[in-house]
């Protein structure tokens, strides 16, 4: 893995306020990164997508609700 | 001439007419003795001969007979046995037929047992077929409402979203990922 | 009807038992994609052979694993996935829906049904690709498989465990032998799978009817991946088909596989290995395609008794261009089976069929698997068989020929008549020794020539009627007795003298008729 281009993508419904971007900050930087790249896709519903390297967090609504009609 | 002579000397000479022949005793003996030994030699070598196939002939016969006697009973027995040959026959025939018409009998059970059999089976797949295609309507459905739902939640929430609401969900998701 | 009320209420409880979860899991994303191959940049962690999902729900197979890039093959949707989308690794290999439940069905490489019966009510899962079972948990073949074609199981015989290979030229009855010896199988303990490899559809339904219509479905399972199924699917129905079967052979059961066939499995494999640039070789095939065979066939085996004692035999067949088995592919399976049935057009043609080569077929360790019974009989069918070959090429010279030769043709003429076999008409071991007893006894010369085939086939029919215990009588594990031999002559001659003597009777009968006239 290359370390030193690591860079995280973090995709947001909506712009977040100062404190949650510290959260995402500090939560980016636990796993190796040295910064966050934002983007706003209001598609995703709400909640949160985290691209670090090979790995996707994804925390959206539009995810989510993808998930339960899978399972059903 | 001569004839005529020698009658005449016979006549001429009346008492002995032996010696008027000039027949001796010991010509007669002579005579007799060369008949004896024609007569012998005649039967040894023609009468025997002849005797001897004559009796070949009647025996031939005899055989020739025989054997159409023989020939006259064995006729008589092959009609008696035929008789009996032609019924043993008619009564493998019937055996025959009977063997014949149980494998035509063995086989006609079996064609249509294994008609019956095909017919339930038929029946049997035709009855899935329909349960299938009811489960497969069914889920259709089931698919269609789920897809219906969905959009409208995400309607719902895209409106209703609200800026703490979404910080709340984002650190709740960064806490949750944050623990394991 | 469908119940309105109850899809509600399903629907409802699966709501609330679904499990919302944020997801986390490795992904990367696609740089290429095109004739369903994908470059897929990132996916780090990917082990080879295992399962990736594409956005989309499509399923892809990592094959090629590089510094920075995995090349993959898609099973499905290859005109729907395109660049940027992300792809994602599961951590599991790919995996075959296995269980009795599968028995009866048409399902795809994957364990999905394609006979539209409904979902298969199996949950159980085995990877495809599976280690053949060790040396200490194998045993000896000692059992026989019937195939109910009386050429192969009395000159050619296969044992439970055995890979015998069917080769010849298309339209010569490969998948005929297959599909009869699965039919053979009814009312046995032996379950079988036909594991169908780049087919037409149109032939596969054929089989599928057949197997259908004549019973055999309850105990086979039909894997299948047409001609127009993605190459990866085709690529992989060996392999599940495979799992399938030691699913049942850890289980202790006898377990029948036909792979139909491993050319197209090997061409298949070649449009891979050239989509995703391997190197290639001889004919154009990847380096590894001998060992593409050999890992799927080394997985038939007999297990040790410690092991449940079950078993796989595998029937591969294999696609031969005018009957050259020299080529690569024939070459390769020939030497990883244990021998092969070849098959012949010219033998098919003269109306010889089964057109089974029996010069050039072997069985390498079915002859100690033979029923004992058959043993006995047929050891000296070969040696026969080839004299009369030999003696009627040198017939063709047209020479005048003594009574003794002329006997010794027409002796080998019926019993290459009595090898040949319909379609779908397989014979019982017992009837099979019958058939070698009768025909290999002075009685055939009592026959007239073409008579033979139609002989046979009502000597079977009339002993089953009106002797049945005699053949119930016939012990296949023994030596045939001189009693039972006896026995068996004494009844084939009554029938020749139903049939042979009917005739002749008449014969006289016209005569004295004419006589009388």
């Amino acid at each position: 893995m290359k370390q030193e281009k690591c860079r995280a993508e973090v995709v947001l419904a909506m712009k977040a306020d100062k404190a949650t971007e510290e959260k995402i900050e500090a939560f980016v930087r636990a796993r190796g990164c040295d910064g966050a790249r934002y983007t706003i896709d209001p598609s995703i519903g709400g909640g949160i997508v985290i691209y670090i390297g090979d790995k996707v967090y994804d925390g959206s609504v539009k995810g989510r609700l993808a998930s339960v009609k899978r399972s059903v | 001439m001569d004839y005529g002579f020698a009658v005449n000397r016979l006549l001429a000479s009346g008492g002995n007419i032996f010696e008027t022949l000039g027949i001796t005793w010991e010509s007669i003996v002579l005579h007799l003795f060369s008949l004896i030994v024609l007569t012998v030699g005649l039967y040894f070598l023609l009468f025997r001969p002849v005797k001897k196939m004559i009796k070949q002939r009647q025996e031939k016969v005899q055989k020739i007979e025989k054997e159409n006697a023989d020939l006259n009973e064995e006729v008589k027995q092959m009609k008696s046995s035929s008789a009996k040959v032609l019924s043993e026959a008619k009564k493998e025939a019937a055996a025959i037929h009977e063997s014949a018409v149980k494998v035509a009998n063995q086989k006609a059970d079996e064609i249509v047992s294994e008609a019956r059999e095909r017919a339930k089976t038929l029946v049997e797949q035709t009855q899935r077929e329909m349960d299938e295609e009811r489960g497969k309507l069914r889920s259709e459905i089931e698919k269609q409402i789920a897809d219906v739902s969905v959009a409208v939640a995400e309607k719902v929430i895209e409106k209703k979203l609200t800026p703490e609401d979404n910080r709340a969900l984002i650190e709740k998701c960064l806490e949750e990922w944050s623990k394991e | 009807m469908i119940d309105v009320k109850a899809i509600g209420e399903s629907l409802r409880e699966k709501v609330a038992g679904a499990e919302v979860k944020t997801d986390k899991r490795p992904c990367g994303r696609i740089v290429y994609s095109g004739d369903g191959v994908l470059r897929i940049d990132g996916l780090q962690g990917v082990k080879y052979n295992e399962l990736l999902e594409v956005e989309g729900g499509y399923r892809a197979l990592a094959l090629n694993l590089e510094e920075d890039s995995v090349g993959a093959v898609l099973f499905e949707g290859d005109d729907k996935v395109g660049y940027g989308d992300l792809a994602f690794s599961t951590g599991e290999t790919v995996q075959m829906r296995v269980g009795q439940a599968l028995l009866g069905r048409v399902v795809d490489p994957l364990g999905e049904p394609l006979d539209g019966m409904g979902a298969v009510a199996a949950e159980e899962h085995r990877p495809v690709e599976f280690p053949a079972p060790a040396i200490m948990d194998r045993a000896k073949v000692d059992k026989p498989l019937q195939t109910g074609i009386l050429a192969i199981d009395s000159m050619i015989p296969i044992g439970r465990g055995q890979r015998e290979l069917i080769i010849g030229d298309r339209q010569t009855g490969k998948t005929a032998i297959a599909v009869d010896t699965i039919l053979n199988q009814r009312g046995g303990d032996v379950i079988c799978i036909y594991v169908s490899i780049g087919q037409k559809a149109s032939s596969l339904a054929k089989i599928v009817s057949t197997l259908r219509e004549n019973g055999a479905m309850p105990y086979t399972c039909v894997v299948c991946s047409t001609a127009d199924d993605a190459v990866p699917l085709q690529y992989l129905a060996p392999y599940s088909g495979c799992a399938l079967a030691e699913y049942f052979m850890y289980r202790g059961k006898d377990v029948l596989i036909v792979y139909d066939d491993l050319s197209k499995h090997a061409v298949a494999y070649r449009t891979m290995s050239l989509l995703l640039k391997r190197p290639s070789g001889r004919e154009a095939y990847p380096g590894d395609v001998f060992y593409l065979h050999s890992r799927l066939l080394e997985r038939a085996a007999k297990l040790s008794e410690e092991k449940g004692g079950g078993s796989i035999t595998a029937l591969p067949i294999v696609e031969t261009l005018a009957g050259d088995i020299s080529a690569y592919i024939p070459t390769n399976v020939i030497s990883i089976t244990d021998g092969q049935i070849y098959l012949e057009s010219e033998l098919f043609n003269s109306g010889v069929r089964p057109a089974v080569n029996v010069g050039l077929s072997v069985s390498r360790v079915g002859g100690s698997a033979q029923c004992r019974a058959i043993r006995g009989i047929s050891g000296q069918l070969r040696v026969n068989l080839a004299q009369y070959r030999e003696l009627a090429i040198f017939m063709q010279f047209g020479s005048d020929l003594d009574a003794e030769t002329q006997k010794t043709l027409s002796r080998g003429m019926k019993m290459t008549d009595t090898l040949k076999q319909r379609q779908y008409l397989n014979y019982s071991v017992r009837e099979m020794i019958v058939l070698l007893l009768v025909s290999g006894s002075d009685l055939v010369d009592k026959i007239p020539e073409r008579k033979m085939v139609a002989y046979n086939e009502g000597l079977l029919d009339y002993l089953r009627t009106n002797h049945a215990d005699l053949i119930a009588s016939v012990d296949p594990d023994a030596q045939v007795s001189e009693e039972l031999r006896a026995k068996v002559l004494e009844a084939a001659e009554q029938y020749v003298n139903v049939t042979v003597g009917d005739e002749g009777a008449y014969g006289e009968e016209e005569a004295e008729e004419i006589a009388k006239a």
